[in-house]
């Protein structure tokens, strides 16, 4: 575990830096997220009530050394809910060959499978559990060294995982409960070709170490094929494994990329690895919703993607992913086609269309179609008119229903976006009784006030669900009331 | 009382910044990252003679992908007046194998490198996909343009074009 007073060290370094960089200010820049809500879930029994969420993240640059914090604060009626807390902090030295990190780190090994740490910017988390709000991230508490050059490099770490369902509201112990300590080594060879060891060991409070190898291979194969191959296997417990592989290609103007993977009992802790999910990453509203998430417990599956370009700029993108499960007695099955056409007439208008269907054994869908068109349309030099509209079917054990969304938007240049969405459901699961359908209406508006100061505002209600951003899956809140956000960069 | 502590020293660091904001351009540490053959390259090693066009983008975000062929008419359009375009991808492990595919279907001409953990977008401060800032020859922020709708590759090119002369 990191020592208790190590945080203090390190706080009373960077405020070091940060008081001496009132001399040198040139060098001091940070970000602030500031967000007021007034409304709540719609289904709660509580009235409306305000409440405040504040990220600041600061940091100090002197030549090759960087130090940095980020303070966060909730708060609202509910003192349960309400914090402050020096989230993170860090210091940095990079140079071309080392790269020497101590404090609140972001790190992945490989493609995620042993570790993944991440940060969804400009994400904020409210779980149903602690309903308090905090930044949607995962970070580690600890220390890596690198040395890297062109050939060869080599990465020591050890830390404490951050689980991003734990509220700061908490203690950072009851926050970080797994520990890992990893080395890992890269070496190439024959100019573009890469091979990577990485030795892994992972602690969960007191319970036994459990430790780990992993290997992977990549680089290019003539006719403009490149290939992913890794390999991890438990030495601990060598039931725990996992495979996966990888080729993309061009060939002419189609390219293409074709994936396989095999988790075997590899849920490490509350979480801190994410395989490879391998099923495609949307921004649909539908599709998002309704994507796949692995569970690497028990996986195995494919992808194949295709995009062909057309002369004169039409893209289309065909994918199909398979990932089936092996929870003993129940196996789901998840099957995914998915046709995506990207075009523009006259360079006035731009277009995408989709359509999708899927087989989710897991959610027990065993068909959902879904169909999606997004329009930009130059209205004149500076104002655009962005229709959007997506239908989805979904049938689910002894049910059938649809879900709609339809957007009317408007933007002038990049500087303000402003849309009135509705989203209509009929999902058994969300109406209330004696209604066939749900509504969720709502206005957004977005208008940057300079390069560095933007704001938005949300009023109606949003639709809740599971949602992935970044390739990470995370649940939201319904949510009905005003939202009120501005971002800044200084 | 310690939480007071850390509000007023939150509000007087954002007061001093917002100060520092007017004061000066950023600046853009050298960073190392490899490219779609695997080679460590650094920006040194690749920015442009006068200007480099840095471009945070993932192969999941829409406006990212509609920017991109743009940029790189861009590019072979000015490239010889000494400017460089690096697409800087922040996929995560769901979808860093796609990087190599997207740049392909769309014919990028320009340095694509790929950053796992999106570091060196989050320590310059950028929040939002895609972002596409300029760099001087000292590697000074002289511009800044956050997302992508159609029309946005004139002003950018009416920046170039400005800050060539």
């Amino acid at each position: 575990m990191i020592p208790k007073f190590l945080p203090r060290i390190l706080l009373a370094i960077v405020f070091f830096f940060f008081a001496s960089s009132i001399s040198l200010i040139a060098q001091f820049r940070g970000t602030n997220i500031a967000e007021f809500q007034f409304g709540k879930i719609p289904t709660e029994v509580n009235d409306e009530f305000p409440s405040i969420y504040d990220r600041a993240n600061l940091s100090y640059r002197y030549k090759k050394f960087t130090a940095s914090a980020t303070i966060e604060n909730y708060y609202t009626k509910f003192p349960d809910r309400n914090f402050t807390a020096l989230s993170q902090f860090a210091l940095r030295y990079n140079n071309k060959h080392w790269d020497l990190k101590v404090g609140n780190i972001y790190e992945t090994l490989g493609r995620g499978t042993l570790l993944r740490a991440f940060e969804v910017k400009g994400a904020i988390l409210e779980d149903i559990g602690f309903r308090t709000r905090n930044y949607f991230h995962r970070d580690i508490l600890g220390a890596s060294a690198k040395y890297k050059s062109k050939k060869f490099s080599v990465q020591l770490m050890h830390g404490d995982v951050l689980n991003n369902l734990i509220p700061p509201t908490l203690t950072n112990s009851e926050r970080r409960t797994d520990q890992y300590n990893s080395l890992s080594v890269e070496y190439k060879y024959y100019k573009k070709h890469k091979i990577e060891l990485i030795g892994f060991n992972f602690k969960k409070d007191n319970s036994p170490d459990d430790n780990f190898v992993s290997g992977s291979l990549n680089g290019p194969l003539p006719l403009n094929i490149n290939y992913y191959l890794e390999f991890t296997q438990g030495i601990t417990n060598n039931e725990r494994k996992a495979f996966i592989g990888g080729l993309t290609g061009l060939v002419g103007s189609l390219s293409y990329s074709l994936e396989y993977k095999n988790y075997k009992n590899l849920i490490l802790g509350s979480g801190i690895n994410e395989p490879a999910q391998m099923v495609k990453d949307q921004t649909y509203r539908m599709l998002n919703r309704s994507t796949h998430v692995s569970n690497p417990d028990n996986e195995e599956g494919y992808q194949i993607d295709l995009f062909y370009s057309f002369d004169g700029g039409a893209i289309l993108n065909v994918n199909h992913a398979l990932s089936k499960n092996n929870f003993g007695s129940f196996n789901p099955l998840f099957q995914q086609y998915y046709v995506e056409l990207s075009s523009s007439y006259n360079g006035s208008a731009d277009f995408k269309l989709y359509v999708d269907y899927s087989k989710d054994g897991l959610k027990g869908e065993p068909n959902r179609y879904s169909i999606g068109l997004y329009n930009d349309i130059k209205i004149s030099n500076n104002l655009r008119f962005l229709p959007e509209f997506e239908l989805q079917q979904i049938e689910r054990f002894d049910d059938k229903f649809v879900n709609q969304y339809y957007s009317i938007g408007f933007g002038y240049n990049s500087k303000l976006n402003l849309n009135f969405e509705i989203e209509i459901t009929g999902d058994p699961f969300l109406i209330e009784e004696e209604s066939s359908r749900r509504l969720y209406p709502g206005t957004n508006i977005r208008y940057k006030l300079n390069r560095d100061h933007t704001v938005q505002m949300f009023a109606g209600q949003r639709r809740g669900g599971p949602a992935c951003s970044a390739g990470v899956c995370y649940e939201i809140l319904d949510f009905k009331g005003v939202e009120f956000r501005l971002s800044s960069r200084f | 009382m310690n939480k007071n502590i850390f509000l007023s020293v939150w509000l007087v660091f954002l007061a001093i910044g917002f100060v520092c904001n007017s004061l000066d351009a950023q600046h853009v540490n050298d960073f190392s990252l490899e490219n779609t053959d695997n080679e460590l390259v650094s920006l040194e090693e690749i920015q442009g003679e006068k200007l480099t066009i840095i471009d945070f983008w993932a192969t999941w975000c829409k406006p990212c992908t509609k920017a991109m062929p743009k940029l790189n008419d861009i590019y072979n359009d000015y490239k010889d007046q000494g400017l460089a375009v690096i697409g800087i991808s922040c996929d995560g492990p769901r979808s860093i194998g796609k990087v190599n595919l997207v740049a392909q279907s769309m014919n990028i001409d320009y340095d694509i490198l790929k950053d796992i953990d999106c570091e060196v977008m989050g320590e310059n401060n950028f929040q939002a996909f895609p972002t596409l800032i300029i760099l001087d020859s000292n590697h000074e922020i002289v511009y800044v343009h956050e997302g992508f709708t159609s029309g946005d590759e004139k002003l950018i090119e009416e920046e170039i074009i400005s800050l060539l002369q």
